[in-house]
């Protein structure tokens, strides 16, 4: 069925029908759904905005912010088929085995599930990122001896999908796929139940012209991303007061991102930066993402109580030339001396002028604290379908500042003490209490993925998630949210491969309830 | 022993002066919970000084008396 344009049609679509499976929200996870499901169900796939980007749909992102500085709402994320697939880097993780298990010094850590339940779906969802299959988690050790001896910390790798646009890959097969009806500029603006309260009846939709519709379903799934799933089920309150699944006060909770900062650069000792120029993994020439890429064990996030992280050690353009020759480094020396002459060059150059290469610079992708705290909430002001809009309230713990700042430490001792170099850290890292920068502090750092995840949190027990082992909404019999806000903690890894897992692993899951369904 | 790689200018004035400044180790470890007895201060740390964000080794200003 060709992909239809809700605002174009005459009639209603959904008129007489009930779907197998509805489900809203055509980004990675939803179309990983919708193509899995199609195999024995009839699915509709709602997508709130068009086939490319449109500033009407767009704006119903926009949102405020009254926690820590974040990206503005409506530029960290796309509202059009494919969902933030058509921007995001490509890098690809599994979360690691640890991350799933319970650790006594973070307080809500610990899923239902365990890394196991997932492993089944790596080499297809490899397939979907068109990442290679023999693709390893741990890259080659061979040419890193010139790394510092990080003592209980583990090389890890990181994979790089060519940026899998979902919409551009899947749009053909979603139109050949006679069992699928997707539905552009559909947007669903509320959730309705039956009188039970406790059953989906169905998803109001809503067109750019104000044209209301209802799809029914057996089954319903939410795919709207880690921000926007908290804020459908909160929005949702004309039959319960407090939004659906919110019973325990728990949907848009425990909002958690990967802080992201730059921690430093540094220099290498002349035999060691040799040694780390024949680095193939380092200079990428053996893998497409540059650098050594660093965790702890678990022992020493046990005996040193901090979160999980990737800290990558990455190569500047330095490396790829011999560095000056003797004469041109002292008469680099004397050109910068001159505040004159510097002040020129910027002038010139509009930009700051740097008076030596470093080797390499530092950066570190980091594990969040899962935080009650840190939440989506809703905003007094509403969008044009007149749903409030979001109040994202992020907050990070001293936990998560202190996991970075040991990271920075411990290498900015490591390269002297093991004659490796020298580092620089940012000024910030050297302040008593740290304040992690913000993404207008002027410092080179990203501040955060934006990776949206853990809003309606995975949990055995309704009183600690929203959602059971099996995604399903706890107070609700066939309402399931998928994508990252079902996360129950972040680990450090992009959360993309992830998500699309656990899509392939509930596709499955759903495909089990077809006797039920009958 | 490795030989020092050229090191980055530094103002020598400024250099002095926030070297002068600033503790033994300016890099304070992440806090621990407290242990039964106070640590020896490790002789690693002893060695390493902080100017203008860059980690340095104590024995790295030998290079200015040789300018």
């Amino acid at each position: 069925m060709p992909i239809r344009d809700l605002n174009q049609l005459a009639s209603d679509p959904f008129a007489g029908k009930i779907y197998d499976v509805c489900i809203c929200g055509a980004g990675p996870a939803g179309i990983t759904l919708a193509r899995k499901l199609a195999d024995i169900y009839s699915v509709c796939l709602l997508e709130a905005g068009d086939r490319h980007y449109t500033p009407e749909s767009q704006d119903c992102y926009k949102g405020e912010i009254t926690g820590e500085p974040y990206f503005p709402l409506d530029q960290c994320r796309l509202r059009y088929l494919g969902g933030a697939s058509n921007h995001w880097g490509g890098a690809c993780r599994p979360l690691d085995a640890r991350d799933f298990e319970k650790r006594p010094f973070v307080k809500y850590s610990g899923w239902p599930i365990s890394r196991q339940d997932l492993d089944p779906y790596l080499a297809e969802a490899k397939e979907i990122f068109d990442i290679p299959a023999d693709e390893p988690e741990v890259p080659s050790a061979k040419g890193s001896e010139w790394l510092p001896p990080f003592r209980r910390h583990e090389q890890i790798e990181f994979w790089l999908s060519p940026q899998v646009r979902f919409g551009e890959k899947y749009e053909g097969e979603l139109e050949r796929t006679p069992s699928i009806d997707v539905y552009l500029n559909a947007n669903v603006t509320d959730i309705w139940l039956e009188d039970n309260l406790k059953t989906t009846k169905y998803f109001e939709v809503t067109d750019y012209r104000g044209r209301k519709f209802k799809a029914h379903a057996r089954l319903f799934i939410l795919a709207t991303g880690g921000l926007e799933n908290p804020r459908v089920l909160l929005n949702a309150n004309h039959q319960l007061p407090h939004g659906i699944g919110n019973e325990h006060d728990l949907v848009g909770r425990f909002f958690t991102d990967h802080p992201h900062q730059h921690l430093g650069e540094f220099l290498l000792e002349d035999d060691i930066r040799a040694q780390a120029q024949k680095d193939p993994v380092f200079m990428g020439k053996a893998l497409p993402i540059k650098g050594r890429f660093l965790r702890p064990s678990k022992e020493y996030m046990r005996d040193a109580r901090v979160l999980s992280y990737s800290l990558g050690v990455r190569p500047t353009f330095a490396m790829e030339r011999e560095p000056d020759t003797p004469f041109k480094a002292r008469l680099r020396d004397i050109l910068c001396a001159s505040e004159l002459l510097r002040e020129s060059a910027e002038f010139i150059k509009n930009g700051s002028v740097s008076c030596f290469d470093v080797d390499g610079y530092l950066k570190i992708q980091s594990e969040q604290e899962p935080n009650p705290e840190s939440r989506i909430a809703l905003a007094a002001s509403t969008d044009r379908f007149d749903l409030r809009r979001m109040d994202m309230q992020w907050h990070r713990t001293d936990l998560d500042r202190r996991t970075i700042k040991d990271a920075a430490l411990l290498v900015a001792r490591l390269f002297p003490l093991s004659h490796r170099g020298r580092v620089r850290l940012e000024r910030w890292l050297h302040e008593d209490p740290l304040h992690l920068p913000g993404p207008y502090d002027g410092t080179p750092s990203i501040v955060a993925g934006p990776h949206h995840m853990c809003t309606t949190r995975m949990a055995d027990d309704p009183r600690e998630g929203v959602v059971d082992r099996w995604q399903r909404v706890h107070s609700n019999t066939n309402l399931y949210i998928a994508g990252s806000s079902s996360f129950a903690t972040g680990g450090f890894a992009n959360p993309t491969f992830t998500i699309v897992q656990m899509s392939l692993r509930l596709a499955d899951h759903l495909k089990t309830l077809r006797h039920k369904l009958a | 022993m490795h030989q020092a790689t050229a090191m980055p200018h530094i103002d020598r004035r400024r250099f002095l002066q926030s070297a002068a400044a600033l503790p033994a180790l300016a890099l304070l470890p992440a806090p621990r919970p407290a242990p039964a007895r106070a640590p020896a201060p490790r002789a690693d740390d002893e060695r390493l000084i902080v100017v203008d964000g860059w980690v340095l080794k104590r024995s790295d200003l030998a290079l200015l008396e040789r300018r």
